[in-house]
């Protein structure tokens, strides 16, 4: 096959499809849901058995939320550490997991979602730890790594969350302001790598087309 | 503490609450918190005249009650039926509803009462800095005029020689008394301007810090300019008092313990002894000459940075602390003004733990308040007034900031997905 059918396949192909031709079985878990409240956590820390799991009911553990009242059909997929071969620059890892309606239009919202269990406020925004910088650049790569390999179009723009779940209360300006300096302002984001990034816990799903990221309060 | 019922005023469906030491209410436009703030004030300020004239007779007849509070508060149109207020402290009770036209009252210490300055300072006060005429402009008999008065006062007392100095933005206020001009220095050069040409920001501010200081500070400091009453009503309250709580009236002999007061004033007074006669004073004294003050201020943020917000605010509280009665209700929009309160009650939860060569390098220090004499409500769409001051800390709850924040920055988040900057605009 020329490389101009296979590009006609591969783009004629769901973007579930794509992911599961590209990463092996074992590097990800991926799954339909509709669940009107999506709850992910994030269990590695406490069970080494167990990675980032969606559930409809609130886990045991604090949770990224994703209000879905309309029951968009939801492909979830969540990755395994290591599992896309990303190397280049200091944080050279994935993201926890990414989410996107099941129905296949180029136009559908693509959410990145990447999670630091902090126990508080204080943790969280340690500068030794720099939690703010590894997540965002955690998120930067994942959609990076999805546009080289064509598994979402080049100038497609994607929506972020950078979590910290065990935290209640916003912390969305604290996370960007301690990037202060290294030009990964929000709007900046929004312009070089085209995501639109928050720090929160939520989301709100309102269509294929549509979804919004919600502040905590 | 004073306790304030309200029902069915206005927007306002009920409201219960304490007055505490400092008081503050935020909500949106139009949504009772100057309803609020103005029947806190009216009735401390019925107290007041009650307890100097000790009866109740002028607001019980002709509807006077509400005819003064509508004129001075500008309230017409905003009772109903059922509406409904009731003020109760250690000295009174008072309450009216609205459809029995008369309010009823009741003494619980008529002689307990604290002298008091009240001072409502509306939201209109940049009159007198934007208008050069203003004392020209004809009011009625409302707080607007009530506050022109208490400038007039304040103003006089700051001279050239001796300026105020506003927060510390390195401007001065003076009164010029032989062109009664208000005039503001406003750097070190000594640049002077008319204070109606100076920014919206110091119009807003010097009228608010130049009665606030004055009444907080300045007639505490003169001696004998914080009486109440002219000569001959204070003798007459005098008389009263001495006649219902000390006179003797009869004298067994041998009289011996007696004590005879002989002040020009009073007339000769007999006492049953020295004790009874230093009471007397102090009820007198407590009665007629002012002990703190009371101030009503409705959003001191308006035309003021959010820095300077915060400078007024520590400014203020650490006048209210000058007094242990002093009392403070405020009504604002601005989430500033409760960041700065929250930085208050924080440095008191902190104070014993921080170095204090650490807490020397804090602005808000000299602001630093009990939260148990701290109340802060926010108005619900339901028009019911809701604390917003967690439970354990007695902090302003983050999560009164974050659906604040959240709602601006959910709608810059909506938009975010569309920005696009063409190379030829970056």
């Amino acid at each position: 096959m020329n490389t101009m059918i296979c590009w006609t396949i591969w783009r004629l192909m769901k973007m579930r499809s794509r992911i599961e031709t590209l990463l092996p079985k074992d590097k990800h878990r991926i799954e339909n849901l509709n669940y009107e409240e999506v709850y992910i956590a994030d269990w590695k820390d406490v069970d080494s058995t167990r990675g980032v799991e969606a559930t409809s009911y609130p886990p045991e553990i604090n949770s990224v939320c994703l209000h879905n009242n309309n029951q968009v059909h939801i492909v979830f997929d969540a990755f395994a550490d290591n599992a896309l071969p990303i190397n280049k620059g200091v944080h050279n890892k994935q993201c926890e997991c990414v989410l996107f309606p099941l129905a296949n239009d180029d136009c559908n919202w693509v959410l990145f979602i990447e999670t630091k269990y902090a126990r508080n406020s204080e943790f969280a925004f340690r500068k030794e730890h720099d939690y703010p910088s590894c997540m965002v650049n955690q998120i930067i790569e994942t959609v990076d790594y999805f546009r080289r390999r064509s598994i979402i179009e080049e100038n497609r723009l994607v929506h972020a969350l950078v979590s910290f779940p065990n935290l209640a209360d916003d912390y969305n300006d604290r996370l960007f302001d301690a990037l202060e300096g290294s030009e990964l302002s929000v709007d900046s984001i929004k312009l070089k790598y085209k995501i639109a990034i928050r720090g929160s816990n939520s989301a709100i799903v309102i269509s294929d087309k549509r979804i919004k990221l919600k502040g905590d309060s | 503490m004073a306790h304030l019922t309200i029902k069915e005023i206005g927007v306002i469906k009920y409201v219960d609450i304490d007055l505490n030491k400092i008081n503050v209410i935020i909500g949106p436009q139009s949504s009772g918190k100057s309803t609020i703030c103005k029947i806190a004030c009216y009735c401390a300020w019925v107290e007041k005249k009650i307890s100097l004239v000790q009866d109740f007779v002028y607001f019980m007849k002709d509807h006077n009650f509400y005819k003064e509070l509508v004129t001075f508060h500008k309230l017409a149109g905003y009772f109903m039926d059922e509406s409904f207020f009731e003020y109760e402290t250690d000295v009174i009770k008072f309450s009216y509803l609205h459809k029995n036209g008369n309010a009823e009252f009741e003494w619980k210490d008529r002689y307990g009462y604290k002298q008091n300055q009240i001072a409502y300072i509306p939201s209109e006060r940049n009159l007198i800095s934007a208008i050069d005429n203003w004392f020209e402009v004809k009011f009625k008999d409302n707080n607007i005029r009530n506050f022109m008065i208490d400038w007039e006062d304040a103003r006089k007392v700051y001279t050239r020689e001796d300026p105020l100095s506003i927060l510390k933005l390195g401007v001065q206020y003076y009164f010029d008394g032989a062109t009664r001009k208000d005039l503001v220095i406003v750097d070190d050069n000594g640049t002077t301007l008319d204070l109606t040409n100076t920014s919206s920001g110091l119009q807003s501010l010097i009228p608010l810090e130049v009665v606030s200081q004055y009444l907080t500070n300045y007639i505490f400091a003169i001696d004998g300019s914080n009486s109440v009453q002219d000569k001959s009503s204070a003798n007459f309250f005098r008389q009263r008092v001495y006649e219902e709580l000390f006179e003797v009236k009869e004298i067994n002999f041998p009289s011996e313990g007696l004590f005879v007061d002989r002040s020009l004033d009073d007339g000769i007074k007999l006492f049953r002894s020295k004790e009874d006669y230093d009471r007397y004073n102090k009820t007198i004294n407590r009665m007629l000459y002012i002990q703190y003050t009371k101030l009503f201020i409705e959003e001191p943020e308006q035309n003021i940075f959010p820095e300077t917000q915060r400078d007024f605010l520590y400014s203020i509280l650490e006048l209210m602390k000058s007094k242990e009665d002093n009392s403070l209700f405020i009504t604002t929009h601005s989430p500033y003004i409760l960041y700065a309160l929250n930085n208050c009650i924080m440095g008191f939860w902190v104070k014993n733990k921080m170095p204090l060569d650490e807490q020397k390098e804090l602005l808000s220090l000299p602001a630093w308040i009990d939260p148990a004499l701290v109340s802060v409500y926010e108005i619900t769409d339901e028009g019911i007034l809701k604390s917003i001051l967690t439970e354990k800390t007695k902090l302003i709850g983050k999560h009164y900031f974050n659906r604040v924040r959240n709602g601006m920055m959910d709608e810059y988040y909506d938009m975010l997905d569309y920005l696009e900057i063409d190379e030829d605009e970056k």
